[in-house]
């Protein structure tokens, strides 16, 4: 039933559009939209009464500019006809019947005639009825009396017109009647609501909701039997005298229908209308005597209302203007708030169709027998009571503020009807005027002001302008904002009207009318934009509503044998809830159902960002929710707002009820595939459970480290760095290094999952998820704890090269369905950042820095390489990994590799690194430069590792191209090098395919230039060795001596003792070594190369070294006098001396002195490292003489030990290596002078004489011989001297 | 029966920042059972919530930061309070008295501000201070 939430509503009259079956509904309402047209009829065009025309009460000839409007209804229900005697246009006047001729084609139309003449017995207001039958066809006869046949051919609506013009008439002449008997009335009681008597139970206040008549096409209705009209007119007449009712009501129908049901015999079984029949009772009783005076005291005051209400049904505007004027004086003078009111507010109306009507015809012309009170009234009409108001010409804006003004007092005289009656205010009429002014307000304001469009809208009761717009959808209307400020209407005031209606109040009223008031109300306030107003009154009808869903559930459930139609008809219902609930929703800022059917982690995190609303109402409403939705039953919104209340509010919910819904979303599922309604494939989880992911790096045999073709192949410890200390260096960090799968490999990956819920979650199986390049994910399950975080190692096989990404993983969580749950974002983000900085991915860095694409960022990239072979150490000559060397010794180790790969190993390449080289000794520059030369030389200039692959260049190492198949064998020898202090080292062999150079897809264009350059991989594998290099002869007590023959030997003893040396030589080894030695050298100083100009001078060099092994070892010295390599002239003596453990052996060899040129001395102290950061010097500056001497000594030492090297052999264990001289070899000046030859010589020599020995010759006596002195000037400088020839 | 108060400070994002229930002065000490409470309580929440329409239309159309009654359901008056902040002190009450709300009212928005000069709150989040509270609920005893 309809509310007449409109302020003209007051003039409208009812008129119920009823189908004569059997009709299809389409046509049904085609011809229902077709009727509507003809809703406004003028009086001049009604056909008048021919009979009794000018003394007709309301004859339509009188006031020809007014205006019948009607309003048609398909709908009627008898919830307000307690309020029909009080307020005339809630009563349906007439009936139209709807017939369509296409279904009676082999039918008698008059049937179907009769049918509807039956079924008006329902209807026992209605005073003029029709039935008109829609498109008949040529051979039916038009022969049905009372049957109005509109053809469909020719001006339809010129025949639709009349018919409704005349229709009008009928219902004028039957006012007249009414009329006439109101005023014969001796008494009229105030409504009185039915439900009052009864406790307003929800229940029993939807029973009559339930019988309502809805005249639905298909429904033919014989179970619900009319009740007859004589008896129900006398159950609802509001008479205090019971006997009195049938005379004195005004309900009753045109005399014609009234006669035909008075003579049905009424129905004692009609249960449903048995609390009227008590009210009508018990009201009566509750009457006392004085209040029964009171009522008659009033009553002329309200008949003089009722005619009033009548006259402005009629159309007669003027005549309803004095009528409504004199009942407000009568009903002022009783204090008859009630009935003043409602003649107050037809009054209101009564003007604004005059204003209506001067807008349209220009200006009221009166004529005929109008009232001169009304030509004093027309213009002011203002009731004399309102103190407030000013005389308002029509047409001016202070309509705006005198109307509501006017409402204001309407009121106040509601509110003052409990203290002056017995009868409570009837609620609904009280609503009702809240919502009217509200509206009005409303459609001024969207109108922009007063004016006559909005005039003739209020007339027509519609909000806008536009196509006729359904009433509930007025939410969807946007209200322009300058239209409101023009208009001078606030927003709030619409709100403060509505919300007025709002209140404990409004459970007094039926419970389908509080339900469309509800509506109404809300509708109201959306379109004001108090949207949470809105929600609030939307979740108010809501909870109206449960009540009968769950009666209409439970009568579905028993009567399920019953035909469909009534699972069908509430399903329509179901869905209109369910979009209140979403809006609702919406409102209270729970997330709507769009990021629900799509939670991927975009919408949900901008959903998250725009987060908003009050926690405890979300989760109010959203359990309201889903009590509505299990009322309906409907599992899928049943199982959104479960699931939207455990993933967004688990935080403020208690561990149980998570619990609880986690096992109430199973059981929802459980029971929705039962029911066929959930799709299995939802998505039940919206929390991001997977944090983050990471590859993890793989272990160092099967690492793959990047190169590109033109660098260096290999790189070495890193010391082609000139700088201390590099802040760029460290970029070849392992930590950046990107992380690259290998085709075909097991791969592993970290994944940090955490549980925000209350509960235990057991992931049945969970997967990683990528996107790219194929990747064959391995299934794993875990269980993550309550409140936990757990990090588990995913796995998987990436199937081809490429570029992968990783999106999330795939989650079935026990008794769901698998989900994708994508990475968190903040996370990744981070991460992904330091790998855009990292060497690869300009691509990524490109993406995250426009930083709004977003999406793409912060997914975590991965590039894929093709397959790579796989090497193995099968053996190695070690034992033990470990290696004991002697210091000095040379070894060699064997090492066999396998190719356990699925392709060939076409490159190998070696890297070594040791203990000394990788924690070098730190060198203080303070330190002078001859020993920073030994530190350096130490670590830098002796390697511990040297491969044969590599060739000579032992400190360099180079690839090597060799072919391996899958399968095959192939062993390298690696020379160790017994070095003193070095207890471990690192064989590293670089291996790969390069065959096939891969060029990388990933990067960009931006990187061209690098991407000319092919990258191709290698893996390394790592030979560790312990190594122990013992000490087992150490040399010490170094000195140098001179060597000369001074003394005059005589030829003879020589001789002698050269003889006996031979014999002795011969004998036994008598002779030492050394003398033996000395013995050869004797010769080659003695002999004396004038004219080289060069004399050999010796000397003798001597230390000790001892032998702290336990085995004896074989030494060998080699003294190369002459480094000048010639081979003719090899001037090298070798000395070999074996030294017993633990004894100390006294070795003294003969060396030649020394002479180095000037240029060579003062040549700078190298260095080993070429590429060393100069550093000045802090020591204080030292005088160019020493300077000089320092350098003479660190030359004539290096010279020395170039000359003196010494090898050892031990030949129980077969091993040899150098000695090594250099550590211990220490000069002083002294010695230093041994060493060099003076820089000036003198050659003496004596022509023809026979030469002894050192400068001893035998010459002839007494006899001149010619001795030339040769002096030979070593210095750079010429030199004066000064002979003298002293004897 | 006693006058009771429910005070509410909504953030900007209608999420709550502080909540409390008030009784009045005269009867501080009663304490009537929770369970039916409980259920009232949403109905105030809903109150206060719809009434934050209201507020919004309101703070416009006046210059005081007291917006005094703007809305009313029932026999429940809602006083809004709007910071500078544009958080919302919102106090739905069953007694009119404009004066003393407003004392109310000025001297919890000291105690709001204090609050949040505090460095570690951060705006727009749940006042958990017990401090607070405690004052606050000495400022209505004192005038509520």
């Amino acid at each position: 039933m309809e509310l007449a939430i409109n302020i003209t509503s007051v003039c409208r009259i009812r008129v119920l559009l009823v189908p004569v079956g059997p009709i299809k509904k389409s046509t049904f309402w085609k011809h229902v939209e077709l009727v509507k047209q003809f809703a406004m009829v003028r009086l001049g065009d009604v056909t008048p009464d021919l009979k009794k025309d000018s003394t007709a009460m309301f004859s339509s000839q009188v006031f020809q500019e007014g205006q019948l409007h009607f309003q048609f209804l398909t709908s009627y229900s008898r919830d307000q006809a307690y309020l029909e005697d009080f307020q005339p246009h809630r009563r349906i006047f007439g009936v139209v019947g709807i017939m369509d001729c296409q279904e009676w084609k082999d039918k008698n139309l008059s049937e179907g005639y009769e049918q509807f003449v039956k079924n008006l017995d329902k209807y026992p207001t209605a005073v003029a009825t029709r039935c008109f039958a829609f498109d008949p066809t040529e051979n039916q006869p038009d022969d049905t009396k009372g049957l109005i046949m509109i053809p469909n051919v020719g001006n339809m609506s010129f025949y639709m017109s009349t018919m409704m013009c005349d229709f009008a008439s009928e219902l004028l002449s039957q006012f007249e009647m009414i009329a006439h008997r109101i005023e014969m009335l001796q008494m009229l009681e105030s409504p009185l609501q039915n439900n009052m008597l009864g406790p307003p139970t929800n229940i029993r206040a939807s029973f009559p909701s339930s019988a309502s008549v809805l005249p639905q096409p298909s429904m033919s209705s014989p179970d619900l039997n009319p009740p007859p009209a004589a008896n129900l007119s006398s159950a609802r007449m509001p008479s205090p005298v019971p006997m009195a009712s049938s005379s004195t009501s005004f309900l009753k129908r045109s005399s014609t229908s009234a006669t035909r049901s008075a003579t049905k015999s009424p129905v004692p079984s009609e249960q449903p209308r048995s609390p009227t029949m008590n009210r009508s009772y018990s009201a009566s009783n509750m009457l006392g005597s004085g209040e029964i005076t009171k009522t008659k005291r009033r009553t002329p005051g309200r008949i003089q209302k009722l005619l009033a209400d009548f006259y402005l049904l009629a159309g007669r505007l003027p005549d309803a203007v004095s009528h409504y004027n004199q009942a407000i004086e009568i009903c002022k003078g009783t204090a008859d708030f009630l009935w003043l009111a409602s003649a107050m507010e037809g009054q209101i109306c009564a003007m604004l169709l005059l204003e209506y009507l001067h807008a349209d015809v220009g200006h009221i012309v009166p004529r005929g027998q109008m009232s001169p009170e009304l030509r004093s009234e027309s213009p002011t009409h203002e009731p004399s009571e309102q103190s407030s108001s000013t005389p308002s010409n029509s047409g001016l804006p202070s309509s705006i503020v005198e109307i509501p003004q006017k409402y204001e007092s309407v009121m106040q005289k509601y509110a003052k009807v409990p203290s002056t009656s017995v009868l409570p205010l009837p609620t609904l009429v009280y609503v009702e005027a809240c919502i009217k002014v509200a509206r009005f307000l409303l459609t001024v304001a969207m109108n922009g002001g007063w004016n006559d469009k909005v005039v003739a809208l209020l007339v027509q009761g519609k909000l806008t302008s536009g196509v006729a717009e359904n009433e509930q959808e007025g939410d969807h209307m946007v209200m322009d904002p300058k239209m409101l400020k023009d208009s001078g209407v606030t927003r709030l005031s619409i709100a403060e009207w509505t919300m007025r209606a709002a209140g404990n109040h409004m459970r007094d009223i039926p419970v389908m009318d509080q339900i469309i008031a509800t509506n109404c109300m809300v509708s109201l306030l959306s379109v004001v934009g108090f949207q949470r107003k809105a929600a609030f009154l939307m979740r108010e009808s809501v909870q109206i509503i449960l009540p009968l869903l769950i009666q209409a559930h439970t009568k579905v459930i028993s009567s399920k044998h019953e035909d469909g139609r009534n699972g069908k008809h509430t399903g329509r219902h179901d869905k209109g809830i369910l979009l209140v609930l979403e809006r609702i929703c919406d409102s209270y800022g729970i997330e709507g159902p769009d990021s629900y059917t799509q939670p991927s982690s975009k919408s949900l995190r901008s959903k998250s960002a725009s987060h908003f609303g009050w926690p405890e109402l979300q989760i109010e409403v959203l359990r309201e929710c889903i009590t509505v939705s299990e009322a309906l039953p409907d599992y899928t919104s049943m199982l959104r707002y479960t699931t939207i209340l455990l993933r967004k509010m688990y935080k403020y919910i208690s561990k149980d009820e998570q619990i609880r819904l986690a096992s109430t979303i199973q059981r929802i599922v459980a029971a929705g595939k039962k029911a066929g309604h959930v799709d299995s494939n939802i998505n039940y989880w919206g929390v991001d459970l997977v944090k983050s992911i990471e590859a993890v790096k793989p272990i160092a045999r099967k690492a793959v480290s990047p190169h590109s073709v033109k660098r260096e192949v290999a790189v070495t410890v890193s010391d082609g760095d000139p700088f201390i200390y590099n802040p760029f260096s460290n970029k070849k960090l392992p930590s950046h290094r990107h992380t690259v799968l290998v085709t075909n490999e097991f791969t592993e990956f970290k994944v940090l999952l955490s549980n925000p819920f209350g509960f235990d979650l057991e992931l049945q199986s969970i997967s990683l998820s990528t996107s790219g390049a194929a990747f064959e994910p391995t299934i794993a399950s875990t269980t993550i704890p309550a409140n936990a975080s757990l990090t588990i190692r995913l796995t998987g096989t990436p199937k081809e090269a490429g570029k992968m990404i990783i999106k999330g993983c795939h989650i079935k969580i026990a008794g769901f369905s698998e989900q994708e749950f994508l990475m968190e974002e903040a996370v990744d983000r981070t991460e992904e950042n330091t790998k855009t900085s990292a060497a690869h991915g300009s691509n990524a860095a490109g993406q995250s820095s426009s930083d709004a694409a977003g999406s793409e960022a912060n997914r975590y990239v991965l590039e894929v390489i093709p397959e790579q072979p796989l090497l193995k150490i099968r053996e190695t000559s070690l034992l033990h990994g470990a290696l004991m060397l002697f210091e000095g010794e040379i070894s060699q180790i064997n090492i066999e590799l396998e190719n356990i790969g699925n392709i060939p190993v076409d490159f190998i390449t070696l890297s070594f690194s040791d203990s000394t080289t990788t924690n070098p000794l730190p060198i203080n520059p303070e330190l002078p430069a001859e020993e920073v030369y030994e530190v350096e030389l130490f670590t830098k200039g002796t390697p511990v590792f040297s491969w044969e692959g590599s060739g000579k260049e032992i400190a360099t190492t180079s690839g090597q191209k060799i072919s391996l198949p899958p399968g095959e064998k192939w062993s390298l020898h690696v020379n160790v090098f017994g070095k003193r202090h070095c207890n471990n080292g690192t064989i590293q062999i670089d291996y790969g395919y390069i065959d096939r150079i891969v060029s990388s897809e990933t990067l960009d264009e931006t990187e061209s230039q690098k991407q000319a350059m092919p990258v191709f991989y290698t893996r390394q594998l790592y030979l560790p060795l312990l190594i122990t290099v013992s000490q087992h002869l150490e040399p010490s007590n170094w000195d140098i001596l001179y060597l000369r023959s001074q003394s005059n030997v005589e030829q003879a003893t020589i001789d002698e003792s050269k003889k006996k040396d031979i014999i002795a030589l011969n004998e036994s080894s008598s002779l030492n070594p050394v003398e033996r030695l000395l013995q050869s050298v004797q010769a080659d100083i003695a002999s004396f190369d004038f004219d080289e100009n060069s004399k050999h001078d010796y000397c003798l060099v001597a230390m000790d070294v001892r032998n702290i092994w336990t085995t004896p070892f074989d030494i060998q010295f080699t003294i190369r006098n002459s480094l000048e390599n010639d081979p003719a002239n090899d001037d090298t003596i070798y000395f070999p001396v074996t030294i017993q453990p633990g004894l100390t052996t006294r070795i003294t060899v003969p060396v030649r002195r020394i002479y180095l040129s000037a240029e060579k001395l003062v040549k700078p102290v190298p260095s080993v490292d070429p590429s060393k950061q100069f550093v000045v010097s802090q020591a204080p500056k030292v005088a160019p003489e020493q300077e000089r001497a320092r350098l003479r000594m660190f030359w004539y030492r290096e010279e020395l030990l170039k000359r003196l090297t010494a090898t050892w052999r031990c030949s129980s264990t077969r091993r040899e290596g150098d000695l090594q001289l250099r550590s211990t070899l220490r000069l002083t000046p002294t010695q230093l002078s041994v060493l060099q030859k003076s820089d000036i010589e003198f050659l003496v020599n004596i022509e023809d004489s026979r030469r002894l020995a050192h400068r001893s010759f035998e010459v002839p006596s007494n006899k001149f011989i010619d001795m030339t002195i040769a002096i030979r000037n070593h210095r750079g400088r010429f030199t004066y001297m000064k002979y003298s020839s002293g004897n | 029966m006693a006058a009771t108060y429910y005070f509410a400070i909504v953030g900007t994002k209608d999420s709550p920042l502080y909540e409390t229930e008030l009784t009045s002065s005269s009867k501080a000490a009663s304490n009537f059972d929770t369970t039916p409470k409980d259920d009232h309580r949403h109905l105030n929440q809903f109150i206060i919530h719809s009434a934050l329409d209201v507020v919004e239309e309101v703070q416009w159309n006046n210059q005081a930061l007291y917006l005094k009654v703007i809305d009313r359901f029932n026999e429940f008056y809602v006083s809004a309070f709007v910071t500078a902040g544009n958080a919302r002190l919102l106090l739905l009450h069953d007694v009119k008295s404009e004066d003393s709300i407003k004392n109310f009212f000025n001297e919890v928005h000291e105690m709001y501000i204090k609050v949040l000069m505090n460095p570690f709150y951060e705006t727009n989040t749940p006042i958990t201070s017990q401090q607070f509270d405690s004052k606050v609920k000495f400022i209505a005893r004192r005038f509520l």
